[in-house]
């Protein structure tokens, strides 16, 4: 039987406060899961000492030359399992808020064929997470999720959720084509038209160990804004059968 | 045109002209990079030179005068060269943005590389 390449793909920028405790703890579970589990750590052109100690505790990872956001530095995460012909790409965030052991979760349904992406949730009934974010963000997330599901028909309840895997097919579209600000949900939108099969699954997360989040109102409602045209936009691309 | 337009006119696309020429001549742009504005300079020095071409263009298309003609024309013409640079700096962003991860994944390569050899060596 053919065991999948997995990659986690973790981007951190500035983390240095956590990154080595994350690493650690998907570390030890890559060597206790019975499937090829690697992971890359992505440094986006941090300018704490995050590379300093990538280098020191021998982190698997690449770091970018210059900052290119998140979109940027998740993008290079695939670029990466594409060219070392991993099969399953998995996002992970650096600094903590994703549970590890959630994982399987992600990964069975591609492995089975029921997908070919999945996202981890924490607004599913098998979720059971209990760090659910504050009331704006949820309002926020809801307001996203239904725009999505007008526009697409498809019902995404955690859109903004960056714990996320993909199969080869997902990997070669956001290798190509992934954006490089607020991604998740606009990336929902160029897979539906790629005829990729979504599934949302329940995952535990938790409220970020380390830093600070960077999001203030000017800033949330910025995203609003750019996120929900973003969406509409990307419901005129052309559908692929 | 009143007299006074009419010369602010032809020293506003003198200076515009020259400018552009200027660019090209000192190597900070190239003709093929310039040749939009330049073209535009060369039609800002007629309609400033000779007022009346302009005037009979106005009057047929129903324009009330040359300075309104001038002037709706201008801004669309400059609307577009906008979106055009626009599209320009997202287009070297996004070049700037694969050069970068590329450059990355290399350095990444060069990396594990240098540190394999080094292990071999011992």
């Amino acid at each position: 039987m053919k065991k999948e390449k997995i990659l986690l793909i973790i981007p951190a920028y500035n983390e240095s406060e956590g990154i080595v405790d994350v690493v650690a703890q998907v570390a030890a579970y890559c060597q206790k899961s019975p499937y090829h589990i690697d992971y890359l750590v992505i440094n986006d052109g941090s300018t704490d000492n995050e590379e300093a100690l990538l280098l020191l505790h021998k982190i698997h990872h690449v770091e970018l030359v210059q900052n290119l956001g998140i979109g940027g530095a998740v993008q290079t995460g695939y670029l990466y399992a594409q060219r070392k012909g991993y099969d399953i790409a998995v996002q992970f965030d650096g600094d903590g808020q994703h549970d590890i052991e959630s994982l399987p979760q992600l990964f069975a349904p591609i492995i089975n064929g029921e997908a070919d992406f999945t996202v981890g949730s924490r607004f599913v009934s098998d979720s059971v997470s209990d760090f659910k974010s504050s009331g704006a963000r949820q309002l926020g997330i809801k307001i996203l999720s239904v725009l999505i599901k007008w526009t697409s028909r498809i019902k995404i309840k955690d859109v903004t959720s960056g714990y996320r895997a993909g199969n080869k097919k997902v990997i070669d579209q956001f290798a190509e084509r992934y954006p490089s600000k607020y991604p998740e949900p606009e990336s929902y939108m160029h897979l539906f038209a790629k005829g990729i099969r979504v599934k949302e699954v329940g995952a535990r997360m938790f409220e970020r160990k380390t830093g600070e989040s960077s999001i203030n109102f000017k800033k949330a409602v910025g995203y609003m804004i750019d996120v929900s045209l973003s969406i509409l936009i990307a419901s005129l691309l052309e559908k692929e059968k | 045109m009143p007299l006074q337009l009419q010369i602010i006119a032809i020293i506003l696309s003198v200076i515009f002209f020259g400018l552009t020429i200027q660019l090209v001549r000192k190597g900070r742009a190239e003709v093929r990079q310039m040749r939009k504005w330049l073209f535009l300079a060369v039609i800002m020095l007629i309609g400033a030179l000779v007022p009346g071409i302009g005037t009979r263009i106005a009057k047929m298309l129903g324009i009330v005068n040359l300075t309104s003609l001038a002037l709706f024309t201008l801004t669309g013409v400059l609307l577009i060269f906008s979106l055009n640079a626009h599209m320009s700096l997202i287009n070297a962003e996004k070049q700037i943005k694969l050069l970068t991860q590329e450059v990355s994944l290399l350095k990444k390569e060069v990396r594990e590389d240098k540190e394999n050899s080094r292990k071999t060596s011992l």
